[in-house]
């Protein structure tokens, strides 16, 4: 997991490093109010950044300091980059879960009835509209939630954080895209342990149909669900860049794409470093949950 | 015929495929009395499981297209589904034939057997936030109990320790073991009919013997009914009272294990006990039986059996085979019949009692 987290950093790192466009120069033009800095200024302000020094020098001054717990500094604002996440973090948390929330609770009742009734007008309808979930793109259902629901209907408010109203449109734009891979997920996984000896035994002991879908197929349906739910929260961190821009969410996506248009390397480094963290960790988080659901999987890998 | 618990008259169960429409019981009727256990034998693909799960309703993906199925009064074919619930939970309980399979690999063995447990007790009322374990939803005191009674349930089947592997689960099971799990699940709604799905193929020797003798006692203590599914010769023979003989979904023959067994009739019986390991002479190659179950789409015009039957005759394979009553108890499918005394057979007298069943009963 280490060997991860620091391929991470170094890929991040390089990638900003071959990008084109020379931060001191954008940067320093912005602060002039856009006239063209001297060339003396650019120099010098590349000395005092240390942006002269070759590529692994650079690399191992910031990578020591990450780990001392510093992500350095805006070119910007004085502010530290950990300030500015730490400012941003919790809104894009709240848009990242309450869309989980959202997807979950759309998929998976949606993906039980398709496989309990297979071939039926809520299959049908319920694999069809997965199939307009994944085509949407993110970006695109946004605008469109906010013309219907905001500027025509004005049930929620166009942009913006604040309460729960501000949560709604972000979270299901985000949240049906995730629902539909997971509505397809949860009806494949249902529909081959249905087919388990099993789940005849369940209904053998006159248990009701009910239980018998909710206790004894879900459970085991879940093992593979878990997993992609895990991956999918890179999906959440993709898109919460797209809809907070869409949404104007003041969260991490904004940041990091202010930070790409304005060339604020240490901001950028550090956003990307804290959303390859946080994958590293879900995964983590996945592996440790299959044994909870799963008896049969043994994290010290004793055969079943 | 005292004291019927179980009556199957003309059963059909069929299902659709791609392919056509699958005949996989084809007019099968059997009965089976209290504390009575009746033996179904057949190969594989003679009908036997489905004819099984019908009986619990659970055929599906099949369907019963024809017949009844009456047990204690109840025409199952048109009961509601909390009347099926019902009976599965309080009166007819089975046992399915692969113990890795049939349990859930997720819940613990003492969780399935409780839920078995309060099923039966909670007569028909199932809530589902008690049953998923939801905290505030969970009736505590009553799970404690049916935990108990889990124990003691799992003590009559000789599992060893129960206490301790309460909490165990069935992958931590031996295979042995597993299939004690199942019967102790079967077991706990104190049922008056148990079907057994080939409940020791999946087990070794000494299991099956253990588990075969759990299922007479069963029969002797409590008058239980078993319908005991087979394809071995050798458990029917031992455990059985009476036999139905299953072919292509059809009844080939059907009486008491020593009369059919012994003296059959009709020709697949007499194939089988032929091909049986126990009838062959040591040093003497084993016969097998050549080709095998037709395929049933379409269902059978005649005598299924008649592409592999030695003593076939154009009437076997135009028409409509009659049952004819040998006795009151002993009925037959075959036009031939009575056949001549086969020559192949000349050993099967001296072969079947040394260690066959009927001796093992009266020790």
């Amino acid at each position: 997991m280490v060997i991860v987290l620091f391929g991470v950093s170094l890929l991040t790192y390089a990638m900003i490093f071959v990008t084109p466009g020379d931060p001191a120069r954008t940067i320093l033009t912005q602060q002039m109010g856009g006239q063209t800095p001297s060339q003396e200024a650019v120099e010098q302000f590349r000395v005092s950044e240390g942006l002269d020094d070759p590529f692994t020098v650079q690399y191992v001054r910031w990578m020591g300091d990450v780990l001392q717990g510093d992500l350095g500094q805006s070119y910007y604002s004085d502010q530290p980059v950990t300030d500015a996440i730490a400012q941003r973090l919790p809104n894009t948390i709240i848009l990242a879960v309450a869309s989980m929330l959202v997807a979950i609770a759309i998929s998976v009742p949606a993906g039980i009835a398709s496989a309990v009734n297979p071939g039926s007008r809520i299959d049908y309808t319920a694999q069809f509209g997965a199939l307009v979930g994944v085509s949407m793109p993110n970006f695109w259902l946004g605008y469109l939630l906010i013309i219907v629901c905001s500027l025509w209907l004005d049930v929620f408010p166009v942009a913006g954080v604040g309460g729960l109203e501000h949560l709604v449109l972000p979270a299901v734009t985000l949240g049906s895209g995730m629902a539909a891979v997971i509505a397809r997920l949860v009806r494949t996984a249902m529909l081959d342990v249905l087919d388990a000896a099993y789940i005849r035994t369940a209904h053998s002991k006159g248990l009701r149909e009910r239980i018998v879908i909710y206790k004894h197929a879900l459970r085991n349906a879940l093992v593979p669900v878990v997993t992609i739910v895990g991956l999918q929260l890179s999906y959440v961190l993709n898109g919460a860049v797209v809809v907070e821009v869409v949404f104007q969410r003041p969260g991490l996506g904004t940041l990091l794409v202010d930070a790409i248009f304005a060339r604020d390397y240490p901001i950028v480094q550090g956003v990307t470093l804290l959303i390859g963290v946080i994958f590293v960790l879900t995964n983590l988080a996945v592996d440790l949950t299959y044994s909870r659901l799963d008896p049969r999987i043994d994290l010290g890998g004793e055969p079943t | 015929m005292t004291d019927q618990l179980l009556r199957v008259e003309e059963l059909h169960t069929r299902f659709d495929t791609d392919r056509g429409t699958v005949h996989a019981v084809d007019g099968a009727s059997f009965t089976v009395d209290r504390g009575e256990i009746v033996g179904v034998l057949g190969e594989s693909g003679s009908g036997k499981s489905v004819t099984a799960r019908s009986i619990c309703r659970l055929e599906e993906p099949g369907k019963i297209a024809n017949g009844t199925i009456t047990f204690d009064g109840t025409d199952l074919t048109t009961a509601s589904k909390s009347t099926l619930r019902q009976i599965r939970g309080n009166e007819i309980s089975m046992v399915f034939q692969d113990p890795t399979e049939t349990l859930n690999p997720v819940f613990s063995v003492g969780e399935q057997i409780a839920e078995s447990v309060r099923i039966h007790e909670a007569n028909g009322r199932q809530r589902l936030l008690d049953f998923l374990g939801v905290p505030l939803f969970r009736e505590r005191s009553a799970w404690t109990d049916a935990r108990d009674r889990a124990v003691e349930l799992m003590d009559q089947m000789d599992i060893p320790n129960p206490e301790s592997r309460l909490s165990a689960f069935p992958h931590e099971f031996s295979g042995g073991l597993r299939q004690r799990a199942v019967l102790a699940i079967a077991l706990a709604s104190d049922p008056t009919l148990l079907i057994a799905d080939e409940p020791t193929t999946a087990l070794d020797t000494t299991t099956q013997a253990d588990i075969l003798q759990r299922l007479r006692s069963l029969r002797d203590e409590r008058d239980v009914g078993i319908l005991l599914i087979s394809h071995d010769l050798g458990v029917v023979a031992q455990t059985c009272d009476r036999v139905v003989v299953l072919y292509g979904g059809q009844v080939m023959e059907s009486g008491p294990v020593n009369e059919v067994l012994t003296a059959p009739e009709h020709p697949y019986t007499r194939m089988l006990l032929e091909c049986s390991v126990r009838n062959s002479n040591p040093g003497e190659r084993v016969r097998s039986v050549s080709g095998t179950p037709p395929d049933p789409i379409g269902g059978y015009e005649a005598c299924p059996f008649a592409d592999r039957c030695r003593h076939a005759t154009t009437a076997c394979r135009e028409g409509y085979i009659p049952t004819t009553e040998l006795d009151s108890e002993h009925r037959l499918a075959c036009v031939e019949a009575p056949l001549p005394a086969d020559d192949a057979l000349a050993h099967r007298q001296d072969a079947l009692t040394p260690d066959g069943g009927e001796q093992d009963d009266s020790t």
